[in-house]
């Protein structure tokens, strides 16, 4: 294998091969070879010619389809705020179903949520202060592979979602659909408790939320935009 | 950034607030007033008739039904099963305890109550047994439904306050009904 095809190669080692990338990967190395072809026909030697070749190419990232150039840090400090405030949220929601006897299970992961988060964001917000170089940090993220993330991650809440309202539905009046039997809810209190059944399951809203996140915030830490420092 | 570190600590406090609300305040009231309820359901005298009309129905054979009217009178915390003899439209109530261990006169009481919920609200029922470890009961319909004048609109609640309820704490009116209407087996 030649210098350049395993440079090449080193190049595009974070990336998945697909159609797209191997053919950017052969077009690539086509330039390189030509320019040390050029190179040598001028008079330099294999080897400089070689290396001149590799120092005109000496990244890849901004020639990837959907790479955005983000300050990173900034934008993974913002992440962690809005994960912080929206678990936070969500386990407040979840306090008053305790006076019911309703999700002290949700509860308690929320709580843990907000404890784990809590201290992630504190230790990353410390380690940024202290070194005030990682906040002008800069690096590739690719927004292609960020909004295919949350189809995925919404097309599974979806999914859980209905499946527990089915289930909640079938714990609830499974016997009286199976009896052919009326449904009889005794007052507002039922009701409520009844509605609060189904509410829990919704919480895990918050999970696709968050993975919504980072993709409005791209826009915000690219680099070259207008960006909060 | 700053507005949103203050946005969290002020729903840190609140979520806090709300918390020790919760679980130190509002929770042991409900429990307290929950457990004061669950000790009146014990009494004839205190029971809640809307705890029971849910479990009117016409026939004594729908078992479940029988079973959920005596989990909600008074003695359902004494170990029991049923047996149904649907023949003679008969309905056995076997209590796991003796009449000593769960004191005399509170079985009087519960017993004569038990068996006006029991007959007014289920229409076809005519015999009760309750057997005890050592000691068995039985009483009829008709015995019981002679004892109100106005039996068919006893489950009206200014009824089953005043002539069923109020008298559950009249001794000498539990022991002097119980016998006549209660029979030993």
């Amino acid at each position: 294998m030649s210098d350049l095809r395993k440079y090449v190669d080193q190049l595009f080692s974070d990336y998945k091969m697909s159609r797209q990338t191997e053919d950017l990967k052969a077009e690539i190395l086509a330039n390189l070879e030509a320019k040390k072809a050029d190179l040598v026909s001028y008079g330099l030697n294999e080897s400089e010619a070689t290396q001149k070749a590799k120092d005109s190419m000496t990244s890849i990232d901004f020639l990837i389809d959907g790479n955005k150039r983000v300050y990173y840090n900034q934008m993974k400090m913002e992440f962690g705020q809005w994960s912080l405030i929206i678990i936070i949220a969500g386990w407040i929601l979840t306090i008053p179903l305790l006076v019911f006897r309703i999700g002290p299970l949700a509860n308690l992961i929320m709580f843990l949520g907000v404890v784990a988060v809590g201290i992630y964001y504190l230790v990353f917000r410390k380690r940024q202060v202290q070194d005030k170089k990682l906040i002008d940090a800069t690096r590739f993220i690719n927004i292609i592979q960020y909004k295919k993330r949350k189809r995925i991650v919404w097309i599974l809440w979806f999914m859980f979602v209905v499946i527990s309202l089915i289930a909640t539905t079938a714990l609830q009046f499974g016997s009286n659909l199976w009896f052919s039997r009326e449904i009889r809810i005794d007052g507002p209190y039922a009701l409520a408790v009844l509605l609060m059944e189904y509410f829990v399951p919704m919480l895990t809203v918050i999970i696709p939320i968050i993975t919504s996140i980072p993709l409005r915030l791209i826009s915000k830490y690219e680099v070259g935009e207008s960006n909060e420092k | 950034m700053k507005n949103r570190n203050g946005i969290i600590i002020g729903l840190l406090v609140i979520g806090v607030a709300l918390f020790i609300a919760v679980q130190f305040i509002i929770i042991p009231h409900n429990n307290s007033e929950r457990n004061k309820y669950l000790a009146a359901q014990q009494e004839p005298a205190t029971h809640d008739l809307n705890s029971i009309l849910k479990y009117k129905n016409k026939y004594m054979g729908n078992a479940s039904n029988d079973a959920n009217l005596f989990y909600h009178l008074p003695l359902n915390n004494v170990e029991m099963n049923f047996e149904l003899f649907s023949d003679s439209l008969e309905l056995a109530v076997n209590y796991k305890d003796t009449v000593w261990n769960i004191g005399d006169e509170k079985v009087k009481r519960s017993l004569l109550y038990n068996s006006t919920a029991a007959f007014a609200l289920i229409d076809n029922l005519k015999i009760i047994d309750y057997n005890f470890s050592g000691t068995s009961y039985q009483v009829k319909r008709a015995d019981i439904e002679s004892l109100y004048s106005n039996f068919n609109n006893i489950l009206e609640n200014e009824n089953w306050s005043n002539y069923v309820q109020s008298k559950m704490n009249d001794l000498q009116y539990v022991e002097d009904t119980f016998l006549r209407v209660i029979k030993p087996k």
